[in-house]
């Protein structure tokens, strides 16, 4: 119960900042929408080879994954809490640093995941966008959870990259680093199975695609089930990893951790 | 006086111009590696070839180095100036408002990238397309940016004017990074496809694909006469919308 009153708490407060919120979405819609016009119009002038239907409903459902399975926390953990000294409350509370900034981003990610579900429908509508989903319910039910775990991985991720403000003064350099890095590893630029072949082989050696790119395909219904585990699996051992690195290295850098004055 | 005392705030956050420069270059990459990536499939888009597609991009890396180091600092501080009342004091000065807000401040680090990229777009266009540019076409091509700049300027300031409305949606400047890398691509990606909304950011797909087909020898049609049109409407409108704003800004305590 207590648990539940402090997520109603956070919900009101981001629902002030609804406004700006939205504006965070549209700038998540517009290049999606941007990438999508290149390839509908390029495949008007070449031959591609590829399932405009697939394209187009990979970039739509990338407003969605982008806005809900993306954390962006990493900028208020480095400057709010670590290098402003905000981190001092949360040490006094019950609840562990990593909870309660999950609970806080997740406010986020459902406001602007309901802002993506309206765009999609009214988009797809209006540009007489034909989508593509999974239609099997036990496929629906393992990308949902592959969803999920995209999510907490993003999310542990990002984490990370804030407390390397415990030994960093300037971070904003490795955070604008981690988002091109993001952007083209995560399926963010192209879907994998466009990137140069070389390019792919990289980015599946990696985390990233596994935070949107492979829950989105799945969704749409590209995976067999036996892909679909081995994603799920992948996506559960970077978790782990994630999750034991963040708390080794936030056990280390708490020592360092000065209140004020960072 | 502005290059002088910005260039003293250089020679004091030294630390701060390097990390701008090195965000800079990356972004500058970035759009270069997202080109590459397109081209990899793609390997001409209605009549424009893979390497010209790519002289586009670092010609766009010329043209938006030289916006963000004249003036995208400055729209950044917009909604911090108006929420806290600090156009007060611009407007009590007795230079044009609009001229101080959207001049104050100068990144440097990004004429570092523009620079770059010119070169880079002066040795692609030179040994991968084999094209001879003469002093007038590089003339021509500086002339048709300045108008170009013009435009985006204009754009930038009619959005960011909403602030005076609402500062908090400061938001809104970050939309407009990602609304002018449109300008990398040519026309046809608005015009060729089938989703017909998308005809409003026209005007954009003018910025670079003009003033490089003048050092790509295509004949310029009546892209040129466009963005003019485009640029004086813009440019005009813009004004007349600060003015308007400026009628609803309550300082601080508003």
């Amino acid at each position: 119960m207590r648990l539940f009153r402090i997520f109603l708490l956070h919900f009101q407060s981001i629902a002030q900042h609804r406004t700006r919120s939205l504006v965070w979405f549209l700038l998540s819609l517009f290049n999606p929408f941007m990438l999508l016009l290149f390839w509908t119009a390029s495949a008007k002038d070449n031959q591609l080879g590829i399932d405009l239907t697939v394209i187009s409903t990979y970039y739509l459902l990338l407003v969605l994954g982008g806005s809900t399975l993306m954390a962006h926390q990493e900028e208020d953990v480095a400057v709010m809490d670590i290098q402003k000294g905000a981190l001092v409350k949360y040490l006094l509370r019950p609840i562990p640093y990593y909870f309660m900034r999950f609970s806080e981003e997740m406010h986020y990610r459902i406001l602007q995941g309901g802002y993506g579900i309206v765009a999609i429908i009214i988009l797809s509508n209006i540009f007489q966008i034909s989508l593509k989903f999974v239609s099997d319910p036990l496929f629906l039910v393992l990308a949902l959870v592959s969803c999920v775990l995209a999510y907490l991985l993003s999310f542990t991720y990002k984490m990370l990259l804030g407390i390397l403000a415990f030994w960093l003064i300037e971070t904003r350099a490795i955070f604008e680093f981690a988002e091109v890095v993001t952007l083209i590893l995560c399926g963010f630029l192209v879907p994998l199975d466009l990137l140069p072949s070389w390019l792919k082989l990289v980015a599946q050696l990696t985390p990233f695609p596994y935070m949107i790119y492979y829950p989105l395909s799945a969704l749409i219904g590209q995976f067999s089930l036996y892909g679909l585990a081995s994603i799920l699996a992948i996506q559960a051992c970077w978790l782990g990893v994630f999750f034991l690195t963040y708390k080794l290295v936030f056990g280390a850098g708490i020592k360092r951790f000065t209140a004020v004055g960072q | 006086m502005l290059l002088k005392l910005n260039f003293s705030r250089l020679l004091a956050y030294r630390s701060n111009f390097f990390y701008s420069l090195l965000v800079s270059l990356l972004w500058g990459g970035f759009s270069v590696i997202t080109i590459l990536t397109l081209t990899h499939r793609v390997k001409s888009f209605f009549g424009w070839t893979q390497y010209e597609l790519i002289a586009l991009t670092l010609g766009y890396n010329f043209f938006i180095g030289i916006f963000h180091g004249l003036f995208s600092r400055n729209f950044d501080e917009f909604s911090y100036h108006v929420d806290y009342g600090l156009l007060d004091s611009l407007l009590l000065k007795p230079l044009d408002a609009q001229f101080l807000i959207s001049l104050q401040y100068i990144g440097y680090a990004n004429f570092i990238r523009s620079g770059i990229a010119g070169v880079a777009t002066y040795v692609f266009l030179t040994n991968y397309l084999n094209l001879t540019l003469t002093f007038g076409q590089i003339l021509f091509f500086l002339t048709i940016i300045f108008v170009a700049l013009i435009m985006i300027y204009s754009l930038w300031l009619a959005v960011s004017t909403l602030m005076i409305w609402s500062p908090r949606l400061s938001n809104l400047v970050d939309m407009m990074y990602s609304v002018s890398s449109l300008g990398r691509f040519p026309k046809e990606l608005v015009l060729e496809t089938p989703y017909t909304f998308f005809l409003v950011f026209f005007p954009l797909t003018l910025i670079i694909s003009v003033p490089m087909k003048v050092l790509l020898h295509r004949p310029l049609g009546w892209d040129l006469a466009l963005l003019i049109f485009f640029t004086t409407g813009l440019f005009l409108f813009s004004r007349w919308f600060w003015r308007f704003a400026l009628k609803s800004y309550t300082s601080a305590s508003g």
